[in-house]
């Protein structure tokens, strides 16, 4: 009978691994987007050698951190990290967020907002009279007014944790901290081992097509062999039941 | 009972318990890590007896780019702590590093060479060797301890079955014995799995049909000898 269970927790496991997987492709062209994958691991227990094995389940679902690819916008506000860090934002409750989609624009008091409005902290206001803005892979922004003299209004702190994996999404691409992250570490870009901040570029989502593909294709071929060890299993139960006439 | 009956009936019941073992195997097919399990029978002192067996096997290598992700060797073993000291071995390879920048896998901890924990203050630019050093900004700040077991039978922990007993295990940092950045496939064979569990089906079916046929020739003692 525990056959039958093995197999349904295996059935189980792909529908749930598959909804992961639609999750990322309905994401691939979301910008700063990071792809999830499933901790598959084998269910059970076993004591001397007696099996109670319990199938398979799905432990956590972690968050890849990996790079995306970078593509030119031209926009100047079109911030990209190439490396490691995120950008932080005020959420409404005041609380911290931190983003890795740079796309950035001026609200109406010239405050630096992402696209959501939220503003990106510590505050930058760019100045009216802005023709230009210009900035560095460090993160420092420059502008040059009407009088074409530049001049520097801030610069853009990147925040890194030890475990990303622990960070919290509340949807929008935005990710608070939790215990288990460990605590924001906050340092200049470009430095130390820290992501570049790259101008006029965003990063794309980090999913790739072709292996989210493959990945489709063997939980389809999983799920059928699985639903065939139940047919078996169902039919040897029914030869045991034959065995009073 | 009649002899005949009881060993069809634990042939039956035997054929059960290894159905049960190759629907773990195939539910586990896209288990990364995941070594498949035999059950073997022999035959003792007119009883059939189950043994099982893991199959050490390597799995395929997935390319994964994730820096905390390992592809061991066959035969290699990483060693963790729980937070009671007891020291188990993994086959695993995922790991990844806590709130403290300990180096874990899941909620133990990864031991190196001295059997100390391993700290790591930043997860952008470490390096792991295939000899087990993990490399931060061009300095090397630990070593994995990587663990051979002399015999190629291992057996599972009796507390954790997750992890394995290995019987002396040997230090062996060696290069090309673990790979960053790769995964492992589970070792399932489906093809193996399938044709395990036909035959097991029509043994399973042939012993049903012997416990019939028992059943037949006890009828015919009892009710058509006293005929005479």
């Amino acid at each position: 009978m525990r056959a039958l269970w093995i197999s349904f927790t295996g059935l189980k496991t792909n529908e749930t691994v598959m909804d992961v997987i639609s999750n990322n492709l309905a994401n691939i062209n979301t910008n700063g987007y990071k792809f999830q994958d499933a901790f598959i691991e084998e269910s059970m227990a076993m004591k001397n050698s007696d099996m109670y094995s319990n199938g398979v389940e799905i432990k956590e679902i972690n968050r890849n951190f990996k790079q995306g690819n970078l593509i030119s916008t031209q926009q100047p506000l079109d911030l990209a990290i190439d490396g490691d860090g995120f950008f932080k934002v005020v959420l409404p409750d005041d609380s911290i967020g931190y983003v890795r989609n740079g796309q950035f624009n001026i609200d109406a008091n010239g405050n630096m907002v992402t696209k959501n409005g939220y503003k990106i902290y510590p505050e930058i206001v760019i100045p009216e009279d802005t023709k230009a803005i210009y900035i560095n892979e460090h993160g420092d922004i420059y502008i040059k007014n009407s009088q074409n003299e530049i001049k520097n209004i801030g610069e853009i702190e990147l925040a890194k944790f030890l475990n990303n994996n622990g960070l919290k999404a509340i949807g929008n691409g935005i990710f608070l901290e939790t215990e288990a992250s460990g605590e924001a570490i906050i340092d200049t870009p470009g430095k130390n081992g820290w992501g570049m901040i790259k101008q006029g570029f965003l990063e794309k989502s980090n999913v790739e097509l072709s292996s989210e593909l493959v990945k489709l294709l063997m939980i389809q071929k999983s799920y059928e062999i699985n639903a065939k060890v139940i047919q078996t299993t169902d039919s040897m139960l029914s030869i045991a039941n034959s065995i009073k006439r | 009972m009649d002899l005949g009956i009881k060993i069809a009936s634990d042939g039956m019941r035997l054929r059960l318990k290894q159905q049960e073992i190759i629907a773990q195997n195939i539910a586990n097919l896209n288990t990364e890590y995941y070594k498949n399990k035999n059950l073997y029978f022999s035959y003792n002192d007119k009883q059939i007896v189950p043994n099982l067996y893991i199959d050490m096997e390597c799995g395929a290598k997935i390319n994964t780019e994730n820096k905390f992700d390992l592809y061991l060797d066959k035969n290699v073993f990483l060693k963790v702590m729980d937070e009671n000291n007891n020291k188990f071995f993994i086959k695993d390879g995922r790991l990844n590093l806590n709130e403290k920048g300990e180096l874990i896998y899941k909620n133990y901890y990864v031991l190196d060479v001295n059997d100390n924990k391993i700290y790591l203050n930043n997860n952008s630019n470490i390096i792991i060797m295939s000899n087990g050093d993990i490399i931060e900004n061009n300095k090397i700040v630990g070593k994995l301890g990587l663990y051979r077991n002399p015999e190629i039978k291992v057996s599972l922990n009796e507390k954790n079955n997750l992890f394995y007993d290995l019987t002396s295990p040997i230090l062996h940092n060696e290069y090309n014995t673990i790979y960053q950045g790769f995964r492992e496939a589970s070792n399932v064979n489906r093809v193996n799995e399938l044709i395990k569990m036909i035959s097991g089906y029509h043994i399973y079916e042939s012993c049903q049909k012997a416990i019939m046929v028992n059943d037949e020739v006890i009828n015919k003692t009892i009710n058509e000898l006293n005929k005479f």
